[in-house]
């Protein structure tokens, strides 16, 4: 049989092929989902762990009371090789005039824990060195080998009176040993110039009143070679005080947990990788199955004179199944190695691209991204031909005699109709009842709530794209048949339509490819324009002020030139001043000391990302952010005593408001109740919409540099948010690109079938075509014909899915965002345009391979008997 | 008998001039029509004959321009079709030339009617209802208009197929063996039908048969061997048609020793 099956098979060559290509698309999908989930996750993990440098384990403690003692113990731990606090404090650098502030950290004890990356330079090594930013050193206009001057102050109380004391100068000078890349995305915020850990001690050291130890909110691990993850952390954890509150997490743990606070969620990795392996073996699968079942069909009379010479049904069966195997498994190692070679090549262009992102260049080969596109490969397609194998079976010796070809479609029966719209109907409500459930929550939603809804729309999702595709034998030809009524005065496009609705099934099948493709991307960028929106609120309301330039000291002011510089630099489009002030609350008999901050509520709307945070503001209130109301156990609508330095006081209503990262905040004429100054020692900026944060924040602090070097203001420290906020946006962003580009690849899958299917109904066709042509169809019509039937089944497949993909977005924004508050479901446009545009090009591009074949047989040549 | 039949502009549907066709090249050519001048007159029933491989289904695609000729012309009413572009052969064919082949006419996807309309509405020019229902009629096609082709007998598919050959008013209709997949009877039907349309409808067909009392019902027969012509029988009768073929058995028995 199995000589029978490779002759066989060699006569069909070419037929084969075209199921091969199916099987290679799928597996190389297959492949290249692997591989890069791999490196979409190892690219995210870069982004969010920059600061963690190469380390092993991370302990965090949200109360800051990691101690000496705890990590003098980390330190001697089995299997840890270094163990490193993240600290760092401000101080004001020197040179020659030229003034800035700088985030300095200690060096790491071990490379491994160092995230600094030298471009120059070394790291310093003895007391008085030091490295610092590149572009610190350009705007300072330092290099190594330079001295700078270090100053900063620390706050001494008064021996007698704890509540009193006086800001001591501390000043060294250093010399520069290297610089190192500046800190981009979410990075922005860690250190960016390094002493070694000696010396970063006593100058720390003498930021402590009195005998008060450092105390830091976390540490850095790197083991040894060798020592087990697991073991060490376990190890660790019972190295720290009994009452701690800290944790012991793996970085990929801690990468995690960053990652969901973006993202929202914390299975992320866990389902995405799943969820694209799955949607490409189902879009290769429908595509294989479809392949096969057309060659079994065209093989219809072969098989039959084989029955008539004596084949058994099972050697019929296995002739179809070995084939089956051999295609499988050949077209597998070829689509692994087109996958893996895509994906590299993939890699080299995106490295080429100057992305936010830190892309991972590795390429992650291991067993599983190797054997497992294989194997399922090999799988789906014989699984895929199960169905045709049987149907070789059926086909009755007597087909061999059989002499006119009939139309061989049974029309699809009743019952699939009623399983179909039961499963789509049931469906749709499910997906109606997870929105309902998720709107009754109005706000208030649990996460195991939310988690019911999101199953319960799940079901109804898979249950209504089930319906749809044993539906596809109905729905796809009926479409085809309302868009062949447009066409109906025109010939070729009569034909077209007709071919196109003679086999249901196949039409179906070949559309129901697509349909799934189309459906998930119109769904994800649906979901995705949703998510984006909401998301954009959440990142507005947390940094809600894109850079806010100050000077230290309640009494000194920003100069009037620094203030012209900053509004002056392009990029910027609004700025205000404020009055930031030291003050003590009194709630509810406690005393809490806090930086309150006037600033003129009218003027502030202009600055604010979100206005919302500022809400309330008036002169007899004071806008509490959540997080310090949470801290002091305040609701809104508390009445707060502020009391200044001075001994005046106020009684204020509190305003809780989402605001993040900004001091409570009062207007100027509150500060004016309480006899303070308006000293106008802050600034909030607000920087236009279209340029890039990164740029414009540089470029302000470059020129507040310059202006040091040629006056004695204060120097200004800046810190910019919105470089957070663009990176977060940007992490986002490729999340959402990568999913929908990888999306767009089943989409190319599905049309691969489409093309399949018609050159394999060109071959079957042969004959008619060449009768067409003999009774005067012009190459070109014939040509037309053809992609009309390209374009007809590409065109039904994309509106089913586009109409799907629309009601399975809403409902999982309706679902998801429902907790946000209120949901606006948009239609996005463009990318459906696109989508459709997409599906009608490549049903046209599927067209063209195969209409050369049927155009390139004579007339005559077709009409000999094969 | 071996005369060329001379040929009149006016009088002549489609005839061949000095036509040779060589397929393959080198060792493996096969001449499979080797000068042959032959005239198909208008308004005649015409029967090529011939043993099998002699060239006649060869001389049938050059004449309907369904292939093309290694030297020498076809002249169709006054064209030189060797001359012409596909596109320019393709338009020629839809307008002036009508087909009925041994089986496989018909699309599989439209019914007998649309079968029959398929050819003017290719040609984008609405099909004369009066001769569509004329041809119709004669055919006796009324009752199984709305059945698709496997829904027909073989002699019903048939007389479609002439019934479509016809629907456009051709300036000639080629038909290779269009009763060799018909029992006698049907065969028969089919036959004198396309005699009727030259007799009454005033068509010029030609036919490749290999069955003498098939040949019969034409007004001629051309003999063809090795790819040349070998004769010509005027109003044959079964029995001039098999005495003629025997004649060219004898012959090539000759050469074959
Ligand atoms: N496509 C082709 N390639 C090569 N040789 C061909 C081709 N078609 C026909 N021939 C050869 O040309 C010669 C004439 O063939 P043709 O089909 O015209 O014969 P015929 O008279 O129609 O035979 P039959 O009565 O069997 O149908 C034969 O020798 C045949 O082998
Ligand atoms: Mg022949």
């Amino acid at each position: 049989m199995l000589r029978l099956t490779l002759a066989q098979m060699r006569t069909s060559a070419g037929r084969l092929a075209a199921a091969g290509i199916a099987i290679v698309l799928g597996t190389a999908f297959v492949a290249v989902t692997l591989l890069a989930s791999a490196t979409l996750e190892q690219t995210t993990h870069n982004a969010v762990t920059a600061q963690l440098a190469d380390a092993d384990l991370v302990v965090n403690d949200s109360t800051w009371s990691l101690d000496a003692d705890e990590l003098d113990r980390i330190r001697r731990a089995d299997g840890v090789a270094a163990a490193d606090p993240t600290s760092s404090f401000s101080v004001e650098v020197d040179a020659g005039g030229r003034t800035e502030w700088l985030n300095v950290g200690a060096v790491a004890g071990d490379p491994r824990l160092s995230p600094a990356v030298y471009t120059q330079g070394s790291a310093p090594a003895a007391p008085g060195e030091m490295s610092l930013g590149v572009g610190i050193a350009e705007r300072l206009a330092v290099q190594p080998g330079d001295a700078v001057e270090v100053t900063w102050e620390s706050w001494v109380p008064d021996a007698e009176d704890p509540e009193d004391g006086v800001w001591a100068p501390h000043a060294q000078t250093v010399r520069i040993t290297g610089l190192i890349e500046e800190n981009s995305g979410l990075a922005y915020g860690s250190p960016n110039a390094y002493v070694p850990a000696d010396e970063f001690a006593r100058w720390e050291g003498t930021t402590y009143p009195d005998d008060a130890a450092a105390t830091w909110s976390s540490i850095l691990i790197a083991l040894e070679d060798g020592a087990d993850v697991e073991a060490t952390r376990a190890v660790i954890a019972a190295e720290l005080a009994p009452d701690s509150s800290a944790e012991v997490l793996t970085v990929a743990e801690q990468a995690e947990r960053k990652t969901a606070e973006i993202t929202g969620n914390e299975v992320t990795f866990v389902v995405l990788p799943l969820g694209f392996a799955a949607v490409a073996l189902a879009v290769a699968a429908l595509v294989i199955a479809n392949t096969f079942q057309v060659l079994v069909a065209q093989r219809t009379r072969s098989l039959a004179l084989l029955r008539c010479v004596g084949a058994t049904k099972e050697q019929v069966r296995s002739t179809v199944l070995i084939e089956a195997i051999v295609v499988g498994l050949a077209s597998s190692i070829a689509g692994l190695v087109l996958g893996t070679v895509l994906m590299a090549v993939g890699l080299a262009v995106l490295a080429g691209l100057n992305l936010d992102v830190p892309l991972d260049r590795t390429l992650h080969l291991n067993a599983l991204s190797v054997l497992a596109p294989i194997a399922v490969g090999t799988v789906v397609t014989v699984l895929a031909a199960l169905v045709p194998a049987r149907m070789a079976t059926r086909v009755a010796p007597l087909a061999a005699l059989r002499p006119v070809e009939g139309e061989h479609t049974r029309g699809a029966g009743r019952i699939r109709m009623a399983f179909a719209l039961v499963l789509v109907a049931g469906g749709v409500g499910l997906l109606v009842l997870a929105v309902a459930i998720a709107g009754g929550l109005g706000g208030l939603a649990t996460d195991g709530a939310l988690l019911l809804a999101l199953g319960v729309g799940v079901l109804g999702g898979l249950s209504a794209v089930l319906g749809l595709l044993i539906g596809t034998v109905f729905v796809v030809p009926a479409l085809i048949r309302l868009a062949g009524r447009v066409l109906s005065r025109w010939v070729p496009g009569r034909i077209a339509t007709a071919n196109a609705v003679r086999n249901p099934r196949r039409t179906g099948a070949t559309a129901s490819a697509l349909f799934i493709g189309v459906a998930l991307v119109t769904m994800m960028s649906t979901g995705a324009a949703a998510a984006k929106d909401s998301l954009g609120d959440a990142l507005a309301t947390q940094y809600p002020v894109d850079v806010s330039i100050s000077v230290g000291g309640p009494e000194v002011a920003l100069d009037a030139a620094q203030v012209n510089v900053v509004t002056e630099t392009d990029g910027v489009s609004a700025s205000i001043l404020g009055s930031v002030a030291p003050v003590t609350l009194g709630i509810d008999g406690s005393q809490e000391w806090v930086q309150a901050q006037a600033v003129d509520p009218d003027d502030l709307t202009a600055v604010l990302r979100d206005p919302g945070v500022a809400a309330g503001l008036a002169d007899d209130t004071i806008v509490m952010p959540r997080l310090y109301a949470e801290w002091y156990d305040l609701a809104d609508g508390d009445r707060v005593s502020v009391t200044a330095e001075n001994g005046s006081e106020v009684e204020l209503t509190a305003r809780v408001t989402e605001l993040g990262g900004v001091d409570p905040m009062v207007t100027p004429a509150a500060f004016a109740a309480l006899g303070l100054p308006f000293v106008e020692n802050t600034m909030a900026v607000r920087l236009a919409d279209d340029v890039d944060a990164v740029e414009v924040i540089g470029e302000i602090q470059s020129a507040l540099t310059d202006l040091s070097a040629t006056t004695d203001a204060p120097t200004a420290s800046v810190a910019g948010a919105a470089v957070e906020r663009a990176a977060y946006t940007s992490v986002v962003d490729t999340l959402l690109a990568v999913v929908l580009g990888m999306l767009a690849v089943s989409v190319v899958i599905a049309l691969v079938g489409v093309a399949n299917t018609l050159s394999l109904s060109v071959l079957e066709r042969r004959r008619e075509s060449a009768l067409l042509r003999a009774m005067g169809l012009t190459r070109g019509q014939l040509r037309g014909m053809l992609a009309v039937e390209g374009v007809l089944i590409a065109g039904a497949g994309a509106a089913l899915g586009i109409v799907a993909g629309l009601g399975f977005g809403w409902a999982g924004t309706a679902v998801i965002l429902s907790t946000v508050g209120e949901v606006t479901l948009a239609v996005p446009w463009r990318d459906i345009a696109m989508v459709a545009l997409v599906a009608v090009l490549a049903g046209l591009g599927a067209s063209v391979l195969p209409a050369r074949t049927a155009v390139r047989t004579p007339p005559v040549a077709a009409l000999a008997m094969d | 008998m071996t005369s060329p039949v001379p040929a009149s502009e006016s009088t002549s549907a489609v005839r061949a001039v000095d036509l040779t066709k060589i397929y393959g090249e080198g060792e493996v050519a096969v001449t499979a029509l080797d000068h042959v001048d032959v005239t198909f007159d208008r308004g005649v029933f015409t029967a090529i004959m011939g043993p099998s491989g002699s060239g006649k289904s060869t001389l049938m695609h050059l004449l309907a321009g369904l292939d093309s000729a290694t030297s020498g012309q076809v002249i169709l009413g006054d064209v030189d079709i060797t001359t012409l572009t596909d596109k320019q052969l393709t338009i020629l064919r839809r307008e002036r030339v009508g087909f009925v082949f041994q089986s496989f006419n018909l699309l599989p996807m439209f019914t007998a009617e649309q079968n029959i309309a398929l050819p003017s509405e290719l040609a984008n020019s609405a099909a004369d209802p009066a001769w569509l229902d004329l041809l119709v009629d004669t055919f006796g096609l009324r009752d199984r208009l709305t059945h698709k082709p496997h829904q027909l007998s073989g002699g019903q598919q048939q007389r479609v197929a002439i019934a479509r050959a016809l629907s456009t008013r051709p300036h000639v209709i080629f038909a290779d063996e269009p009763t060799g997949n018909l029992d006698s009877r049907s065969g028969a039907e089919v036959l004198s039908f396309l005699r009727r349309s030259v007799r009454e409808l005033g068509q010029t067909i030609v036919m490749v048969t290999h069955d003498p009392t098939a040949a019969a019902y034409a007004d001629r027969v051309v003999m063809l061997a090795d790819g040349r012509i070998a004769g010509t029988i005027e109003d044959p009768t079964p029995e001039s048609v098999l005495a003629g073929l025997d004649a060219l058995r004898g012959l090539e028995t000759q050469v074959a020793r």
